[in-house]
């Protein structure tokens, strides 16, 4: 039995996709977003809200789900990681923004 | 009883518009989903629809008529996610929601706080249009079947409202296939004999009508003056999924006797998948220790299936990596989610063998399905149904 599923939250968070609401799971599956701090296998609890400056935000762009940093200003704009270029908010869709870390650890 | 203020959202061209959504390069042309692994177009954008386009169509007959058609394959994920999004909103509005489908859904508005259903719902399609870029539209009516005609009426992006007292009269002048029940098959009966509108249906006597429709006469009959008092139904906890749980009877440490159960449960399942229209992606399985501890674990198709035999590769290594401890299993459950209407197979025959074996596929269950509900669940059984059996008999 690993580790994870004996956490307390491990049913709580198996659950998520089924409950109607605002709140999502999302699995990373790649190492691409180290330079945010995330690792492959880290799942990430996206809720589904109106963008605040500098929120990390999951958005599909080009058909493509992307982790990005939400500026504001000077004109809303998503920022991927280095060295892609900035995304003008109209050219995506938020999917969510991230307000929880899943790691198992072990 | 007092005037209920229903409101059925319904969005339009779902899977084209929500990937026009994720991509932008693709947004204001002729784009369809599907149509790369079963031959069929899934959904097809507004753009393409102009040229034609029709879902569900074999993708060739689309291509003629739209060459440049962009055919873009289905992410049933990116959909799922979209139509949670969608009626997050919804649930902002109320708690009495159901969800149909997808892309579909009733909010009883009766108790609105604002008071104002109809600013409500305006506001409802203005958030979804901005944050999600599709584009939903919307019937108000005092019941379920009027606000669902309303919203399917003229489409994309649109609203209509049925003022009360109204129905019968907004009705009228709908051809009969916008009735329940009449569909292609049903309405030349009634054209000849002579009957196009909903008006004249409404004008028939019940007696009259049970010649046409049979024993769904008499909610036909209320349907076609504007009645209908089903209500909303708020689903339960989880409201598109299916489920079944077995405790046993003596804890089992047997994985084989373990795998048959689930096997017979995604059988009874994919049953209730099929009489109901839909397809699930989704599969999660349960699994109790003797010591109570719970392990859920799931795993997804590419695309949804009605048919057992797509799940059943899955089970086994599910079950192998829920069950890494050496304890005795107390329950086993499966159940299966993110469900999509299962699309209708084109009248036309096709070329190119995924289509064909599908559409097999659906007639061997059908069929399987049939001879079960009249000779009963023994009449046809698999090997692992025989399995379970003589495991109960020894």
């Amino acid at each position: 039995m690993s580790k994870s599923l004996s956490h307390p939250l491990a049913l709580i968070i198996e659950e998520i996709p089924f409950q109607p609401g605002r709140s999502f799971v999302h699995q990373v599956d790649s190492d691409q977003w180290k330079e945010l701090g995330l690792l492959k296998k880290d799942r990430l609890l996206l809720e589904f809200r109106p963008l605040k400056d500098q929120d990390l935000a999951l958005i599909l762009h080009h058909g493509q789900g992307i982790l990005t940093r939400y500026r504001h200003s000077p004109t809303p704009r998503f920022l991927p990681p280095s060295p892609a270029p900035a995304i003008d908010h109209t050219d995506a869709v938020l999917q969510g923004v991230v307000v929880c870390l899943i790691r198992t650890m072990g | 009883m007092s005037t209920r203020s229903i409101l059925h959202l319904d969005a339009d061209a779902f899977y084209a518009s929500v990937e026009q959504a994720a991509d932008s390069r693709l947004r204001r042309k002729a784009i369809a989903v599907g149509g790369l692994t079963r031959g069929i177009v899934a959904s097809a954008s507004y753009e393409a629809r102009a040229r034609g386009v029709k879902t569900p169509m074999p993708t060739s007959q689309a291509l003629r008529l739209c060459p440049d058609l962009i055919l873009v394959p289905a992410d049933f994920e990116k959909y799922e996610r979209f139509s949670q999004l969608m009626f997050a909103y919804a649930y902002d509005l109320t708690p009495e929601l159901e969800v149909c489908s997808i892309d579909e859904g009733y909010l009883d508005l009766t108790a609105d706080r604002s008071g104002h259903p109809r600013e409500s719902a305006l506001r409802l399609s203005l958030q979804i249009k901005k944050d999600l870029k599709i584009t939903i539209s919307q019937g108000l009516a005092s019941n379920k079947f009027c606000s669902a005609v309303a919203s399917k009426l003229k489409k994309p992006n649109n609203f209509i409202e049925v003022p009360a007292e109204t129905e019968k009269e907004f009705l009228a002048p709908l051809p009969v296939r916008w009735l329940p029940g009449i569909g292609t098959k049903t309405e030349p009966r009634y054209l000849e004999a002579g009957i196009t509108t909903i008006h004249q249906v409404a004008s028939l006597s019940l007696q009259e009508l049970e010649r046409l429709a049979g024993s769904s006469a008499p909610d036909l009959h209320l349907f076609a003056q504007g009645i209908d008092s089903r209500p909303v139904t708020p689903a339960s906890a989880d409201p598109k999924s299916f489920g079944e749980q077995e405790t046993f009877d003596i804890d089992q440490v047997d994985e084989l006797f373990c795998l048959a159960t689930l096997r017979a449960m995604t059988d009874r399942l994919c049953r209730k998948l099929r009489r109901e229209g839909f397809g699930a992606r989704t599969l999660s399985l349960r699994i109790r220790f003797r010591d109570m501890e719970d392990v859920v674990r799931s795993d997804s198709l590419n695309e949804p299936s009605p048919f057992e035999n797509d799940f059943y590769p899955l089970l086994q290594p599910l079950l192998r990596r829920s069950w890494c401890s050496p304890k005795p299993l107390r329950l086993v459950g499966v159940r299966l989610s993110n469900l999509h209407k299962y699309l209708p197979d084109p009248e036309l025959p096709l070329t190119g063998l995924p289509q064909k074996s599908a559409t097999e596929k659906l007639q061997l269950a059908d069929a399987t399905d049939l001879v079960r509900s009249r000779f009963g669940n023994q009449a046809i059984l698999r090997g692992h149904d025989l399995w379970l059996r003589k495991s109960k008999l020894t």
